[in-house]
């Protein structure tokens, strides 16, 4: 019966359109039409009033992509594209530190799990509560980092501690403090790999007598290889989606100097009302993240086939 | 691997890193339970001199943090709810139906949920305020975390549905159940561990948001505790004594989950992450 369905099949099809109508409908609704929206949106110049809103191509001399032209001449834009490239490159850091932590409080000890504990509490916070305590945590004056600094003598009496209100290293405080609950994130993913290792294997290296080094280089770090992508992968989005941690803490500031795409794209179209500008840097921040997706896509299906 | 036991200096040094790691938190529980005059003083660091709630009560009174919190439960709850239904519905699908898009929808949905938020905002705010009239309500909120949601949770909860055996689904096919009848009376029972999983990271994540109630909630007495927060940190600008009790709050729900239902949290996280 080439081409058509048995009756189970269609029995089946039946059901699975019937219990997937809702969560098609809202999913198309919030998440794939908004899509496609933005990026017809990125060719127009909307105001966010206007009833009508036509391509800038329509009906005038100027280009589709002026918005993209724009936005290639924007210092401010360039200047959040090189933070979120920042972003990816040092936030990144959380996951060798996550793992070292994984590595550190594997320990087999009643105290261990309460230590554990404590160590992911981080995770459950908000990035507004994140955001919040860390602001006064690395306050000039008052703040906890300076009090340390001045206690162990790296900081003079005189001197401040000025970190977030220099164009040069707010970035740097914001992805620390952004990387505190996300390296126990990957602390969790890598402790999950850590008591799935087969353990006849670091026996038998045990027992050839190979270092620490090469038992975590040659034999630890191959077989967490699957903790390592998914933590790949979520710290890269993680890094693109940047936005509360740095709407809060900085604002983008000082002199846009700590902006990003995320954050950029909110304040031209909330506070600029430049929705098409705004769009358009949706778009780019949208192709910049396809890749990882398409990469994490291809990843899954391969788990897949891998397992059937 | 299995996990080796330590000596003396060991434990020493990672009671000194995990005392340096929770030193914000501990920071911040401490100055909120000082007084302003206290801290006016420059005693930021220093233990406090006695122990004083008044933060706390302010922080719900004049901050209004009663209202908050009160709206964050009134966004979380349902979304919960809501996506464990609707997301354990499509697994079932997904997982144990024949049906032809089952690999291009998983797909879409997988790729959904590592979309960057900001390709999103300008249409679901169009959306909300020209067609569906729900800006500025928490119903705005709700919907849109649902949808959103669906994607990972429909995948979570597609490869825990894979788990259980063909062999009693058919045979209740066999007997001529519905298939309603299958998904609600055999394979939710058998999906506790999966819903109670899912639902510690949902609550968890629909809580700590505040980007989505900042573009569709305007008005302030329904903004969710984060906006709160927020909040808080503009109109006093510097009390570190209010802003670290909001602090706390805020973090006080997500924070017994993780306390009490830790073990299903890190199953989630890790089954999600696709083992």
């Amino acid at each position: 019966m080439a081409g058509s369905l048995s009756f189970m099949q269609r029995r089946d099809h039946k059901t699975a359109w019937r219990f997937l109508a809702p969560s098609l409908f809202l999913y198309s609704l919030y998440v794939i039409f908004p899509i496609f929206f933005s990026m017809y949106l990125s060719l127009t110049q909307w105001d966010g009033v206007s009833s009508q809103v036509l391509p800038l191509c329509i009906g005038s001399d100027s280009s589709c992509f002026q918005n993209f032209i724009d936005l290639w001449q924007d210092d401010v834009f360039w200047m959040s594209l090189k933070n979120n490239i920042a972003w990816l490159l040092f936030f990144s850091l959380s996951a060798p530190l996550g793992l070292a932590l994984a590595l550190l409080f594997h320990v087999k000890a009643r105290a261990a799990s309460f230590y554990k504990s404590l160590l992911f509490m981080p995770m459950v916070f908000s990035l507004v509560v994140v955001g919040t305590i860390w602001s006064w945590f690395l306050q000039p004056e008052f703040g906890l980092v300076e009090f340390l600094l001045k206690g162990v003598g790296l900081l003079g009496a005189g001197e401040n501690f000025t970190m977030m209100a220099s164009e040069r290293w707010a970035t740097a405080g914001l992805i620390a403090a952004a990387a505190w609950p996300h390296a126990a994130y990957c602390m969790v993913l890598y402790l999950a790999g850590l008591s799935n290792l087969q353990k006849n294997v670091i026996e038998a290296a045990e027992i050839e007598g190979v270092s620490k080094w090469q038992m975590l280089w040659f034999i630890i770090l191959p077989m967490l290889r699957p903790a390592t992508i998914i933590v790949v992968i979520v710290t890269m989005i993680g890094a693109l989606r940047a936005f509360d941690l740095i709407s809060i803490m900085t604002a983008g500031g000082p002199a846009n100097s700590s902006n990003v795409l995320a954050l950029y794209m909110y304040q031209q179209t909330f506070e600029n009302f430049r929705y098409g500008y705004g769009a358009a840097i949706s778009v780019v921040l949208f192709a910049i993240s396809l890749l990882l997706i398409l990469l994490y896509l291809k990843q899954t299906l391969k788990d897949e086939t891998g397992r059937s | 691997m299995e996990p080796k036991r330590r000596g003396p200096v060991y434990w020493i040094f990672a009671t000194v890193l995990l005392l340096l790691w929770i030193s914000p938190i501990l920071a911040s529980l401490l100055t909120s339970i000082k007084t302003l005059e206290e801290l006016n003083e420059g005693r930021y660091w220093n233990l406090p001199r006695n122990f004083s709630l008044q933060n706390y009560v302010e922080a719900f009174t004049v901050g209004k943090f009663s209202t908050y919190f009160l709206n964050s439960l009134i966004i979380t709850l349902p979304t919960v709810i809501a996506v464990l239904f609707f997301s354990s519905l499509n697994g079932y699908v997904l997982a144990k139906l024949r049906f032809r898009w089952n690999k291009k929808l998983m797909l879409v949905f997988l790729g959904g949920m590592l979309l960057p938020f900001q390709i999103l905002l300008i249409p679901v705010f169009y959306l909300s305020n020209q067609f569906l009239h729900t800006y500025d309500t928490r119903l705005g909120v709700i919907l849109f975390h649902v949808a959103f949601q669906l994607g990972f949770a429909s995948f979570f909860m597609r490869n825990f549905i894979r788990t259980i055996p063909d062999g009693i689904i058919e045979a209740a096919r066999v007997d001529g159940c519905s298939e309603w009848r299958i998904y609600s009376t055999m394979v939710l029972p058998l999906m506790r561990p999966a819903l109670a999983a899912l639902a510690t990271l949902l609550f968890t994540w629909i809580w700590n948001d505040y980007l989505w109630s900042l573009i569709l909630i305007q008005t302030d007495e329904l903004k969710p505790i984060t906006a709160g927060l927020q909040n808080l940190k503009g109109q006093w600008i510097a009390s570190y004594h209010l802003q670290s009790a909001g602090a706390v709050i805020a973090a006080i729900p997500p924070v017994l989950i993780f306390a009490f239902l830790q073990k299903h949290f890190i199953r989630g996280l890790t089954m999600g992450a696709g083992k």
